[in-house]
């Protein structure tokens, strides 16, 4: 029966008639630096697992991309991240799959970062409220306050959702033998996806507050994709936190392991070496028209013929040499020549305005040159004028700085919630 | 300077992502020598008469193929203009051990570069070829690009490489599946690039095989850090038990399988009970 094979769910039947079954719709965060085919792809595991399990019905999906303000080195604009997401989540001009994934804005656009707790909360505000038949700004729980804007398009999508459910569990409800039947109530929510790495990262003091721990695994429950290196039975198993919510944590093993990982396409694009086939093409098209991490935009396009190999390998041979823009809060904009990778941290001055930096764009020289002007904005007007002498001085300085954080050693595996441990109240 | 073209066989059924990969990583790690140029890469699928069980018919391997490396018409990326298909071997009735494929396209080069190719001298001189020859025949493309090298160099040397997995290399020692003239011809004439996972250790295996060893620095190793286990074995798997393949290989050529009800997938693309639209 091709209706039978063709629906992703358990069975022909109306959707909510099995109330066991749970009605979910999976979130996933990150930074998406760029999203990957390995990104996109825990999706597309999660929904069958789920499904094979028999305990579980996937709605749809959530990516939420983090916001700028997340502070991480070589973090590429949300403008940027956001574009290449939805770029990868459009399905091909020609009849192709459905598209289920959304991609949420909301967290990415915001001034600050966002812990993930709350961004599930966000969410789920949209189904309660759907389900309860009240207004979201009275459902939206935690310290974070955050009431759901009503103009939000993953909430508007999620209200959709529920009515749906609510209006075929009604049918089913009046079809066949009420009396028999037990109309339980109608549930959904949002379970977190993520790598093994995230799940891993709960043991690292500081970064994640306990009690957004034990809510995300008791009142949502996640779907963690197996990476190698990683091993989250023993996890779940040595966690305290979480460990009495183990039911709700589903582990997907991945048989085609599939390593890709954001830093690795970052380095390889710094080197010159071709990302093809690890991403859409799309991101890639991307990532070279606009030039972000340190890649070559020659080398994308000269890709066959003899002439295109010099290109190719000056882009292999050649330093990741690109200057680095550094964008403080105010929006001035310092150029930085040298290394293409110091990281200024979090609650570091604008050397132009004393500004503390929050937020850290690289860009290509050539994207560097696209933009206008040398001088930043909020310079005071003696030097815009053009003190060359204090100018030289201030790069001298920068450079220095870039010399001696370069040095550092790189920071290793996901450091999301860094910046929580300075929001803590 | 050596001017490379990399071939790689094998049955492509389906072709994944990870043998374009391959490709790729391939290019860039003989780049990176310093001493080669990668003037371009041939595709080329077994033929039907190879016998194996499961192995679609050649007519679907090649058109999913072409889809892949964005020639057959229905594509959203960017079509790879160095990969090519090449379908000498696939069109052949008979199966075409992997040294006589290697062989064949070298010979043509040779004739190209030494004025001897016959097509090249039937044909307009300069190479201006209609579209449709450059898709369809890959020999006109390698013409294409020899003339272009030898309007920079006098005598360029243009060889053959076989760009292969790790697996095909240590196949190399299992009885009966290679002759022993065509594994030696092929690492002292050819030379070869084969990517390896980590952890797999095929220096040992070149420094233990005694046919090969002599030959050594004509095998390029090269490791795949970032560990892609993307087989088409397991693809098939997937697609029989109606689970999503997506973003494992490309979408043209999985929707070429729906639509044509391939290794045993439902019409269509997996479906969610979509309720919102």
């Amino acid at each position: 029966d091709a209706k039978l094979t063709d629906t992703v769910g358990c069975s022909a039947m109306p959707v909510a008639a099995d109330p066991t079954i749970e009605n979910v719709v999976l979130l996933a965060c990150g930074s998406y630096n760029p999203v990957t085919n390995m990104h996109l792809r825990m999706f597309e595991v999660a929904r069958d697992a789920l499904r094979k399990s028999g305990r579980f019905r996937v709605l749809g999906g959530i990516i939420s991309p983090v916001a700028d303000a997340f502070g991480k080195e070589d973090l590429a604009s949300a403008e940027h991240r956001l574009e290449m997401l939805r770029l990868a989540l459009s399905p091909p001009a020609v009849a192709g799959p459905p598209a289920w994934i959304r991609l949420g804005k909301w967290e990415a656009t915001r001034r600050r970062w966002t812990p993930t707790r709350q961004v599930l909360d966000r969410y789920q505000a949209a189904i309660d409220a759907e389900l309860t038949g009240t207004e979201p700004c009275s459902t939206a729980g935690g310290s974070g306050g955050e009431s759901c804007d009503e103009t939000d398009a993953e909430c508007i999508w999620l209200r959709k959702l529920v009515r749906r459910l609510k209006s075929t569990a009604g049918a089913s409800a009046h079809g066949g033998d009420s009396a028999d039947r037990q109309t339980a109530p109608l549930a959904a929510r949002l379970m977190l996806l993520c790598g093994a790495d995230l799940l891993a990262s709960f043991a690292r003091p500081g970064l994640w507050r306990t009690e957004d721990m034990v809510t995300i695994a008791r009142d949502y429950g996640m779907v963690v994709l197996a990476r190698s290196g990683f091993n989250p039975q023993k996890f779940i198993y040595e966690c305290d936190a979480i460990n009495p919510f183990e039911q709700n944590l589903v582990i997907l093993s991945e048989w085609s392991c599939n390593d890709t990982s954001s830093s690795q396409i970052r380095r390889s694009l710094r080197r010159g070496e071709s990302v093809r086939y690890l991403l859409p093409d799309s991101v890639i098209d991307y990532v070279y028209r606009h030039r972000l991490y340190g890649c070559r935009a020659d080398y994308w396009h000269g890709q066959s013929s003899v002439s295109s190999d010099d290109a190719a390998e000056a882009a292999v041979s050649s330093s990741a040499a690109a200057a680095a823009v550094q964008r403080c809060s105010r929006g001035c904009q310092t150029r930085m020549t040298g290394s293409a990778m110091p990281a200024a941290r979090i609650g570091k001055e604008c050397r132009a305005c004393g500004a503390r930096s929050t937020r850290h764009v690289f860009l290509s020289s050539a994207a560097v040159d696209d933009q206008r002007g040398d001088a930043p904005d909020c310079l005071p007007q003696q030097q815009q004028h053009g003190d060359s002498r204090h100018d030289r001085h201030r790069q001298q300085s920068l450079q220095q700085d870039a010399a001696s954080v370069a040095a550092l050693p790189a920071l290793s595996g996901p450091v999301r919630h860094r910046s929580h441990r300075e929001s803590k109240s | 300077m050596h001017y490379i073209v990399l071939v790689a066989g094998g049955s492509f059924n389906p072709v994944t992502n990870m043998h374009l990969r391959m490709f790729e990583l391939a290019r860039d790690a003989l780049i990176k020598t310093g001493q080669f140029k990668v003037l371009g890469g041939i595709v080329s699928p077994v033929s039907d008469g190879y016998n194996k069980p499961g192995l679609l018919p050649s007519k679907h391997r090649i058109e999913m193929l072409k889809l892949a490396l964005g020639r057959g018409g229905c594509s959203d990326g960017i079509p790879s203009s160095w990969i090519r298909l090449g379908t000498w071997e696939a069109v052949r009735s008979q199966w075409t051990p992997t040294r006589k494929v290697l062989d064949h396209y070298q010979r043509r080069i040779d004739a190209m570069l030494a004025d001897t190719d016959e097509a090249q001298l039937n044909g307009p001189p300069d190479g201006k070829r209609s579209r449709i020859d450059e898709e369809s025949d890959e020999l006109a493309w390698l013409r294409s690009l020899v003339a272009k090298l030898r309007a920079k160099e006098s005598q360029p040397d243009v060889r053959i490489m076989l760009l292969c997995g790790g697996d095909v290399l240590q196949s190399f020692a299992v009885k009966g599946v290679w002759q022993e003239e065509d594994m030696v011809s092929i690492v002292r004439d050819y030379g070869m690039v084969v990517l390896s996972r980590p952890g797999s250790d095929p220096h040992r295996f070149v420094h233990t095989f005694d046919l090969i060893n002599p030959y050594e620095r004509n095998i390029r190793l090269v490791t795949e850090w970032a560990v892609n286990d993307i087989s088409s074995t397991l693809i098939r798997r997937t697609l029989q038990r109606n689970e999503s393949v997506r973003y494992m290989l490309p979408d043209p050529v999985i929707d070429y399988i729906y639509r044509n009800g391939l290794y045993g997938s439902t019409a269509s693309w997996p479906r969610l009970e979509n309720f919102a639209d």
